[in-house]
């Protein structure tokens, strides 16, 4: 990506990274997963998941086998390969950030 | 209202994403519910933010070619160069909008939408045909019959208000309702917590299942969540908890925190024989089908159905709408004034407009940049202006009376409704304020601004004709509120002195409530709360019973016969109170005829009210012999005046009162405690509650506080409320005073608008004609003719702005009369005065404006040519 991903939708690719999940499923992993810090509403939600949609990074798919029969009715979303790709050069990008931080002598 | 807002999104993701948004929308608002109302609240503020954002971006994004931030960048640095500007039209505008939204919600919890259940329409009633007037109880043998015909309702329950005294560490008493199980699938409703009540759950005999609401859940158990299961102590069996309602649900019956399951053939259900009733009518059957129906069922002969809904009970809806018209009168206000200003700002920047459309600005980017400058103004206005609605909303519910901060279904709060008004008043407002803008870019071209090169950018006559007129609008809208003040303050002062009957001077009203488990003790107990309440040094005199305009309610009488003849009746509803013998001269009511009452007076005398004495006892009324119905004869020795209602001062009846005297009762037997419920079964509910109320003559009203709380302490464990007669009678004329208030703070801000827009077209009209001044003054014109001209040119703008004003308040006083007392004989003279006032105001706000004018220059304009 040309240009660095925002912390909601580097969340949502965290959390896609883990196998396919629908729209809810997503903000309640993140809520947990942040300790309840980034809580992202419906609008939030889709508006990323609608970008990294139209950008190929996510596409949708069927439930999994072991989806509950009212999941089984939801929209779920997975990453592609090129998902994975900005995910990981985000990482990177996060990390060598944390390194120039640490060379300063700012820990966290 | 959800699905509303995404109709914000473009048609295809609103295809792709719409529905699943919908649903996880409500899945994370039931969550946030969970957490407290703040929480869905702050959820509805983030949602609309978020696809405000996501509209915009879907929308504008593809169009503009990633170039939405810099025109964002450029409207932020626009709005800056003329903060000053802005800053006042945020302003006016947030107050409007605050103002508007805190109207809305109250209006919209009282009358719009009052019954927020889902399908509030489909809920219906029973009420007696028979008896239309009636209150809408339903006799028990007929629910059944109601109950059986689910061809035509979907659930019936019955229901009956009722008080539960709540034991424990938190003694509580409690309003609540007994109610046949299924009442929350009726309403379409269900708990926060747990279950409904069902059959099973009214066969106990040892406890009584109920839902509570979680302000009782929280004060008894802390969580919510952990009271189902558990009991709640009471001064009759324990209460089993099956179900939490959420904070934000309300019923019908206002202020009810418990909800009770009840058998109706059970010993708690067999102690009413009349229930009020509820049901969900079937598929698309309507109200007037379904009385049909009933109709041709074997019901008893005084007592015919008739079903109804909700919205049939709701109020005249005249009041309301003078509140939201006020509402929009003042937003008009501060429209006017925006577009004033935006005019003002849009004719100072034309050049700038016609050297951007010279070098290749196309209409697109010129209207895009004139609605994103707006929107940040306008964005900024509806942000305070909600913020403000969120603070003052609590203000506003605590200053109405009680039954309008406990009863509304609705409450009224900062829901989504009031959000989506606010929103729409801002969209609105943007469309308004950008218009002058649009305008003047579209037309401003380049060789039209070279050739006016040097003179003074106030606009063409077409502007200035514009904000004249917008000028004389900001007048009329202040005009007609200020008409609005008067005439509801006069109101409220005329009804607040209307003659009692009686002197309220320094007069107080005692309540000592006995709960159930001593209320066989209060006949015994009166002589001595009397004594007590005397004893006390700012006590005059004290006597048990109604003030002279609430006693007994008014009953129909069948047969009156004076001085043995029978009169003639049509309908006629008399009051009888049975009262001491120094009643009326407690409470001091001049005797128009006759005499008080004596010491010793026989029961067979009566004091009637100058109403009954006029109505049927014409020529004369003391000395002469009254019968009504089957009651024993008795001779009137006195007439003293009508003491008037709350009800009849505002609607003019009077209902004629006979009073007889009180006989005189030694202190009955102290009755023994009621016996002990036996294992398994229930008591038949006798009286809940009973109230001893005492009136007082204080010897200073300031002593109140001091007098409470010395009966509270000689009386530990009962729960003593007292107030002023003349307050309480003050407190229900609330609703002109509410009106006057409103219409005092509108009119007011509205009337400043309007000033500072006459100060501003004048003063415009000044610098435009400054030329001109100057050749008239060159030519022998004085500094008084042209200050005077300056003045003339107020005067115009004004008093188009009063006879607009004037005659849309004679209009509008044709909707309001209901409302208000002697409007039309007020109205002129009312007119004249705000009139003389407004025109006295605008002539002094212009007095600069002409100062100014009177001291041009001729030789400084002369050399400016």
């Amino acid at each position: 990506m040309a240009n660095p991903i925002t912390p909601q939708v580097f969340q949502v690719l965290l959390s896609l990274s883990e196998g396919p999940r629908h729209g809810y499923a997503l903000i309640v992993d993140i809520r947990e997963r942040t300790g309840g810090q980034m809580d992202l509403t419906p609008s939030t939600l889709y508006d990323a998941l609608a970008r990294l949609s139209d950008q190929g990074l996510i596409a949708e798919t069927t439930a999994p086998a072991d989806a509950t029969s009212a999941d089984s009715r939801r929209r779920y979303y997975q990453l592609t390969k090129a998902g994975h790709s900005a995910a990981q050069d985000e990482t990177t990008r996060l990390a060598r950030l944390l390194d120039m931080a640490r060379a300063k002598n700012f820990h966290a | 209202m959800y699905r509303l807002l995404l109709r914000l999104l473009p048609r295809h993701r609103r295809a792709q994403y719409g529905d699943e948004m919908e649903e996880v929308f409500a899945m994370a608002m039931k969550d946030a519910k969970r957490r407290g109302r703040a929480a869905g609240l702050l959820l509805w503020l983030s949602e609309l933010v978020g696809v405000v954002t996501f509209a915009v971006r879907q929308r504008l994004l593809p169009l503009s070619g990633g170039r939405l931030a810099a025109d964002l960048r450029w409207a932020g640095k626009a709005v800056r160069n003329q903060w000053h500007s802005h800053a006042l039209s945020i302003s006016l505008l947030a107050i409007a909008i605050a103002a508007n939204g805190l109207i809305f919600s109250a209006v919209d919890s009282l009358y719009l939408d009052p019954y927020p259940y889902p399908e509030a329409d489909r809920i219906v009633s029973f009420r007696n045909a028979a008896a239309p007037n009636g209150p809408p109880f339903v006799p028990r043998a007929v629910i059944q019959a109601l109950v059986e015909r689910d061809d035509l309702f979907e659930g019936v329950v019955a229901y009956a208000t009722t008080t539960i005294f709540l034991t424990g560490h938190a003694p509580q008493r409690v309003r609540a309702i007994n109610a046949t199980p299924g009442l929350l699938a009726t309403l379409g409703v269900k708990p926060a917590w747990g279950r409904d009540l069902i059959a099973a759950d009214v066969a106990r005999v040892d406890a009584d299942a109920v839902l509570i609401s979680e302000s009782i859940a929280r004060t008894h158990f802390g969580d919510p969540g952990l009271a189902v299961g558990r009991q709640l102590a009471s001064s009759d069996v324990p209460l089993v908890v099956v179900g939490v309602m959420p904070a934000s649900f309300r019923f019908s019956e206002g202020g009810v925190q418990i909800w009770r399951g009840v058998d109706l053939n059970g010993p708690l259900g067999q102690a009413r024989q009349t229930y009020l009733m509820q049901a969900r009518l079937r598929g698309s059957i309507s109200p007037t089908a379904a009385t049909e129906a009933l109709a041709s069922m074997p019901f008893p002969s005084n007592w015919r159905p008739e079903v109804f809904t909700f919205t049939d009970r709701r109020p005249d809806p005249i009041r309301y709408y003078a509140l939201l018209g006020a509402g929009v009168c003042l937003w008009l206000t501060a429209c006017a004034n925006v577009i004033t200003l935006q005019l003002a700002l849009a004719t100072a920047r034309r050049r700038t407009f016609a050297i951007q459309r010279a070098l290749g600005a196309t209409s697109g980017s010129m209207v895009r940049a004139a609605l994103l400058e707006c929107g940040l103004v306008i964005g900024a206005a509806a942000a305070a202006g909600l913020t403000g609605v969120w603070l003052l909303l609590p203000v506003l519910v605590s200053s109405l009376p009680a039954s309008f901060s406990v009863s509304p279904i609705n409450p009224i709060d900062l829901d989504e409704r009031v959000l989506a008004f606010v929103l729409i008043s801002a969209i609105t407002t943007w469309m308004l304020a950008a218009l002058p803008s649009l305008l003047v870019a579209s037309r401003a071209r380049l060789l039209d601004v070279l050739s006016s090169v040097g003179r003074a950018q106030t606009g063409s006559r077409a502007t200035q004709w514009t904000r004249q007129v917008l000028t004389s609008a900001q007048i009329a809208i202040a005009m007609v509120l200020l008409i609005g003040c008067l005439l509801f303050t006069k109101t409220y002062l005329q009804r607040v002195s209307i003659d009692k009957g009686f002197d309220a001077t320094d007069l107080v009203e005692i309540s000592v409530l006995f709960p159930p488990q001593s209320v066989h003790l209060m006949a015994q107990a009166r002589p001595g709360i009397l004594a007590r309440i005397g004893a006390h040094p700012s006590v005059q005199s004290t006597i048990i019973g109604s003030i002279p305009s609430s006693g007994n309610s008014p009953f129909s009488i069948k047969q009156l016969a004076v001085d043995g003849k029978p009169l003639e009746l049509e309908g006629a509803y008399i009051r009888v109170d049975r009262v001491s013998e120094s009643y009326h001269q407690f409470f001091r009511m001049p005797l128009l005829g006759g005499r008080y009452f004596s010491d010793d007076e026989a029961d067979t005398s009566a004091i009637v009210s100058e109403t009954f004495a006029r109505r049927y006892l014409p020529g004369g009324a003391v000395g002469r012999r009254v019968k009504l119905d089957d009651r024993p004869e008795v001779v009137v020795v006195g007439v003293v005046p009508h003491a008037r209602t709350s009800e009849e001062r505002s609607l003019g009846r009077q209902t004629p009162v006979i009073y007889t005297v009180a006989a005189t009762v030694t202190a009955p037997p102290v009755p023994p405690a009621p016996s002990p419920v036996a294992p398994g079964q229930r008591r038949l509910a006798g009286p809940a509650m009973g109230f001893v109320t005492v009136h007082a003559r204080l010897r200073a009203i300031d002593a109140l506080p001091d007098l409470l709380n010395a009966v509270r302490t000689e009386m530990p464990g009962f729960v003593v409320t007292a107030e002023s007669v003349e307050a309480a009678y003050r407190a229900r004329e609330w609703e002109p005073l509410l009106y006057a208030q409103i219409m005092t703070t509108f009119g007011g801000v509205a009337v400043l608008v309007a000033l500072a827009g006459v100060y501003g077209v004048v003063m415009l009209m000044v610098t435009h004609r400054t030329r001109e001044l100057g050749i008239r003054m060159a030519l022998g014109s004085t500094p008084q003719r042209v200050a005077n001209l300056v003045l003339g040119a107020s005067l115009k703008t004004t008093t188009a702005g009063l006879l607009a004003g004037a005659l849309t308040a004679v209009w509008l006083l044709s909707w309001l009369q209901s409302m208000l007392s002697d409007a039309r004989a007020s109205v002129v003279l009312t007119g004249a005065l705000v009139a003389a006032g407004v025109l006295a105001a605008s002539l002094a706000a212009t007095w600069l404006p002409a100062r100014r004018a009177s001291r041009i220059d001729p030789a400084v304009t002369l050399r400016a040519e």
